[in-house]
């Protein structure tokens, strides 16, 4: 069994509860209100329903349609700093394709100049506007890079990667700064695909528009607040439950993780009995309870305390997040909650929004 | 060849010097003269001739005339190829090669009338040659015509390497770009073509996409080693003669090009300075391709001159962040001020140091990490200000930072950190080093201690004068003469309005404290005294070199240990430091008549009286537990007199004082081995009232100067009625 060897009265991980205290000793010893220059926000607007009405109001079938895409494939995220001098024109796009395809041609035979102009490409990128993302004043919320190889004997060609730039959300969440006018926001960057290419085009992106492109992590604090806010976002029968991966400290041999799978409509039920259904703001406390509420109803049942152990994977109705930076996105409509989410993270991830 | 050279040039030397001159003429005229002896290549006359151009040549060089001369001969086909060949190799210039010359062995070539074999020869002495050439203004006029010659096999790799050393930006046109490419489609990839065309990606890098492999690095081998070992020499004649005009640009290019960085790693940390293809300002204004005002790309800029020589039309490199690799590049980048510059560089600061640093707190190779943040430093060191992003990294690290892995280097950061209103400071740094300097050994505390030295010289030096320039300009436009001095930051930040003196002296208060506990936890350790008193020394200038409005003084736990310690160094240096608050003191009364200083300051007076009179007390006067009839309670007569009658030392009233001081009293006993007869049994007390001067000026000369400024400034007057 995995319980005993934790420490017997720990309610909840140290780390969550840091954040929620506010009180700190100063250095002359008076306690003094905390001061928040550094530190996560305490509440996050929760976007899902608030993004689905006004798609709802468009046409949403035809809406969907290219945000398929997104959904039920396995993504890794990355978090992109703003790219200098991109330009979203056609004719700038095709010049970043044709450039991204020459160099990826070099790249794949090193030592041979390859022109800007040529066609018989062994590699073809291809740059775009992405329909489905555009926000409230038309501008395009997401630039859809593909890669495609010519397949030796055959035809056609096979797509060896799809990246998507994304800003979901980035004017809402950076109205009050300016940023230069050179700059393009597109925080955040699902790939997926051969190695070589996405290497080969996040090191094209950063050399041509001068930004840092990183794959993001999601620590145990910002999957527990995604399970917390997408758990009760939609309530519909035969959505797929909510599940915690749990990974198991190395000391204790033969087991790796442990699993834990609620049924939907429980978790959301236990969620809307902590936080307050009418506003969107969710609170650090409210997060913290509803995990705290889960970890204490799984020891009672298994004796195991799943706060000393590291949350790694979660699942809910609307995605499946893993700590190393894969998502899975399992509903079309789910799709800008998502992004909008992963946007704020990465613009606060990238000390973009203090 | 070279052995038979060598014994020519002594006969040589040995011949009659000034006869050289007529000689060389008249062996000259031997080639150009139609009747002498063309096939035979062992006739007599012909390789005496030879020998003698040879020898001339290699020794001063031709004249200008002579060269062509020469070049025409060889050129001409007259001779058989290994005589022209050789002849050649003799086209050594005294001072330089006329650019005449270079253009004629040009159209010789084109001509077709040498054999392909001397083509390739007349080729690569221009290669070689290249750096002696005066000028080479018509000689890339004919560009062109040397891009031709790519088409022949034999010409094709020294002619990649003339072009390379000719190439401008206005030279690289698509049409050429293509036929490169064309070329490298039949032969191959061959360094030369690659060493091209990657020059030509520097200029257009729009026009060709290229990864050069880390075999290939070295475009262009040097295959005539002796030959080029004269060139060196002739080029040696001519450089100091030259002065450093055009020649020194050449060969600096030449480096870059044919010795290209070292293959350290798969990718280095820092990007390379290399213009974004798609990005590029020359997008914009593709018109003026072959215009004179062309932008000049950063990799191009090697030294200073060249950069101020286009510093109004410097391309910067795509990366901004390959700055930090390139000091010159940095004085442009400072000079820019624009603040997408900055933008650029911070969210790749900041994106970087994270994966580099804060991403792997456990990977054992810490070489990334040290070489980025040593360009970030030296960077900062160069602005003299903080980078907003790498603050921002700073203050993220500092709460995990276990305050051992790059110590040096974070230190070092914080030392230049920004100035903020107290309570911000305290929070982003200074509470996280509280925390690390309690549990961390005693020469981390000294690390720790030295950084708030750094950090406070820093904020009197150069922050508070930059937010005073800021406040100046804000409130009127007289000042900005003065502030210029300081506003240069590459930043621009907002920040609210606080009052930083105040800042200054709660960190000083910070410090105090910090220090005092931890003289108490590490029992007095010398080293960590050496550091605090250090910090002292600069508190107690604060006033008369920096200007405060108030005066800092060390609190009574730090003074009483120095004063009391078995360690001679730190009573005199404290001395030192009680010194210099004297004059800290009268500045701040001379100041506070016009009243623009803090009044708080008074309130310490008292305090620091009581200081000096402990000091007198103890050291000089033999008083040390005697209840003074002075306002204060001395600091040694809490101790009730039973108790020092208990330890039943004798006398012990001048039990501290400088000639009985623990720390002293080895001074005393070597003053009185210098001066007493020997045999004497040796007692401090020997030492006269009127010989103390002298023992004092001994310690001074034993570099304990302290204790004598000290007697001096505060009681002189006793010690001369003395």
């Amino acid at each position: 069994m995995a319980g005993p060897a934790s420490t017997p009265d720990l309610p909840i991980s140290g780390s969550r509860h840091q954040h929620s205290t506010g009180i700190y000793t100063s250095w002359n010893g008076r306690k003094r209100r905390y001061t928040p220059y550094t530190k996560t926000p305490k509440s996050r607007k929760l976007k899902g329903k608030h993004l689905e009405k006004r798609v709802s109001s468009e046409s949403q079938e035809a809406d969907d349609i290219p945000l398929k895409k997104f959904v039920n494939k396995t993504w890794y995220v990355y978090q992109v700093t703003p790219l200098y001098r991109f330009k979203q024109d056609k004719a700038s796009l095709k010049r970043y394709s044709r450039h991204l395809s020459s160099y990826l041609q070099s790249e794949a035979q090193k030592g041979i100049g390859v022109g800007g102009i040529e066609d018989d490409l062994g590699a073809r990128a291809l740059f775009q506007i992405l329909p489905g993302l555009v926000d409230e004043t038309g501008n395009a919320e997401g630039i859809e890079i593909t890669v495609s190889q010519k397949e030796n004997g055959r035809n056609g060609n096979k797509v060896t990667l799809t990246a998507i730039l994304s800003s979901v959300g980035c004017r809402e969440l950076t109205e009050m700064e300016g940023l230069p006018n050179d700059f393009e926001r597109f925080p955040v960057l699902l790939a997926k695909g051969l190695v070589a290419p996405m290497r080969q085009t996040i090191v094209w992106l950063e050399s041509q528009f001068d930004c840092r492109i990183r794959r993001m992590s999601f620590n145990p604090m910002l999957l527990s607040w995604m399970v917390a806010m997408w758990t009760g976002l939609y309530s519909e029968p035969m959505l797929k439950p909510v599940e915690l991966r749990y990974t198991v400290p190395a000391t204790l041999q033969g087991l790796s993780y442990i699993t834990m799978t609620i049924q939907q409509e429980d978790a959301c039920k236990l969620w809307k009995s902590i936080h307050n259904g009418d506003t969107e703001e969710v609170l650090n406390e409210e997060v913290a309870e509803f995990l705290q509420a889960l970890e204490t109803h799984f020891f009672h049942h298994f004796k195991i305390h799943l706060s000393a152990m590291t949350l790694n994977r979660i699942a809910t109705p609307l995605a499946f997040v893993g700590k190393e930076g894969r998502l899975k996105i399992l509903m079309t409509k789910g799709v800008r909650t998502v992004l909008y989410h992963l946007t704020e993270l990465s613009l606060e991830n990238t000390g973009l929004t203090a | 060849m070279s052995q038979s050279t060598s014994g020519k040039k002594k006969r040589t030397q040995q011949e009659a010097e000034s006869h050289q001159d007529a000689n060389l003429d008249e062996q000259i005229d031997y080639f150009t003269s139609e009747n002498s002896n063309k096939k035979n290549r062992n006739h007599v006359e012909l390789s005496l001739a030879l020998s003698k151009v040879e020898s001339v040549a290699k020794e001063q060089g031709l004249t200008s005339e002579q060269l062509i001369t020469l070049l025409d001969v060889s050129a001409s086909g007259k001779f058989p190829v290994s005589t022209s060949s050789k002849l050649i190799k003799c086209l050594l210039p005294s001072r330089y090669i006329p650019e005449e010359a270079a253009i004629k062995c040009t159209s010789w070539i084109c001509s077709g009338t040498p054999a392909r074999e001397l083509q390739v020869f007349l080729l690569k002495w221009m290669v070689l040659t290249f750096e002696l050439l005066g000028r080479s203004e018509k000689l890339h006029a004919l560009y062109g015509v040397i891009f031709n010659f790519i088409e022949n096999d034999s010409l094709c790799p020294h002619a990649c390497h003339l072009l390379y050393k000719l190439t401008r930006k206005d030279d690289v046109l698509p049409f050429r770009v293509n036929r490169l490419l064309k070329l490298q489609k039949k032969v191959g990839s061959q360094s030369y073509i690659i060493g091209l065309l990657s020059l030509y990606k520097v200029y257009q890098p729009h026009l060709v996409v290229l990864s050069v492999p880390a075999s290939k690095r070295i475009f262009f081998r040097v295959i005539e080693r002796n030959w080029m070992v004269e060139i060196r020499k002739a080029r040696e004649r001519s450089l100091p003669e030259e002065g450093r005009t055009g020649a020194t640009l050449h060969t600096v290019n030449q480096n870059t090009g044919v010795t290209q960085i070292s293959k350290k790693r798969k990718r280095d940390v820092i990007p390379s300075a290399v213009t974004a293809a798609v990005t590029g300002e020359r997008l914009t204004d593709l018109s003026l391709v072959g215009s004179q005002l062309s932008s000049i790309p950063s990799e191009q800029i090697k030294s200073f001159e060249e950069l101020l020589n286009s510093v109004d039309r410097l391309e910067l490199p795509g990366q901004i962040a390959s700055v930090l690799k390139s000091v010159v590049l940095q004085h442009a980048v400072a000079c820019y001020q624009e603040d997408q510059i900055s933008q650029r560089l911070g969210f790749w600061l900041y994106e970087t140091l994270h994966e580099e640093i804060l991403d792997q707190p456990f990977s054992s190779n810490k070489a990334r990490g040290e070489r980025c943040l040593k360009l970030v430093i030296n960077f900062t060191e160069f602005l003299q200000e903080g980078i907003p992003a790498c603050e921002n990294f700073l203050v993220r690290y500092l709460h995990t930072w276990n305050g051992s892995d790059y110590r040096p280097y974070i230190l070092r950061l914080i030392s230049r950190f920004r100035l903020y209103d107290f309570p911000k400071l305290n929070d982003l740094i200074l509470e996280p080093l509280r925390k690390l300097f309690f549990c961390s050994s005693v020469f981390c505390k000294c690390q720790m201690i030295h950084t708030f030295t750094m950090m406070l010289k820093n904020f009197v030096t150069v922050e508070i004068p930059r937010y005073q320039a800021e406040r100046g300009k804000g409130e009127g436009s007289q000042t900005s003469s003065e502030g210029d001095k300081f506003n240069i930051s590459m930043f621009t930040i907002s920040q609210e309005e606080f009052d930083f003196y105040g800042t200054v002296e709660k960190f000083i208060q910070f410090v105090d404290k910090l220090i005092t506990v931890a003289v108490m936890a590490e029992s007095d350790h010398a080293l960590l005294f050496h550091y605090l008193l250090t910090f002292y020394e600069l508190v107690s200038e604060l006033r008369c070199k920096y200007n405060t409005p108030f005066v800092c003084i060390p609190s009574a736990g730090i003074v009483y240990r120095a004063l009391l310690s078995s360690n001679c160094v730190q009573i005199s240096r404290m001395c030192n430091i009680v010194c210099s608050y004297r004059r800290e003191f009268s500045s701040w009364k001379e100041a506070s008549k016009t009243a623009d200083v803090w009044q708080g300051t008074r309130d310490l007076i008292a305090p620091f009286n009581q200081y000096i009179l402990d000091f007198s007390n103890i050291l000089w006067r033999n008083k040390a537990f005697k209840k003074d009839q002075v306002v204060h309670e001395p600091f040694l007569s809490v101790i009730p007199s039973e108790v020092i009658d208990r330890t039943k030392v004798d006398g012990p009233n001048d039990g501290l004082s400088v000639l009985r001081h623990i720390a002293l009293v080895g001074y005393a006993y070597q003053f009185l081995k210098e001066t007493q007869p020997k045999n004497k049994k040796l007692h401090p007390n020997l030492i006269q009232p009127k010989n103390r001067d002298l023992y004092l000026e001994f310690l001074q000369r034993h570099r304990l100067e302290g204790v004598l400024a000290f007697i001096n400034t505060y009681i002189k007057r006793t010690s001369t009625k003395r």
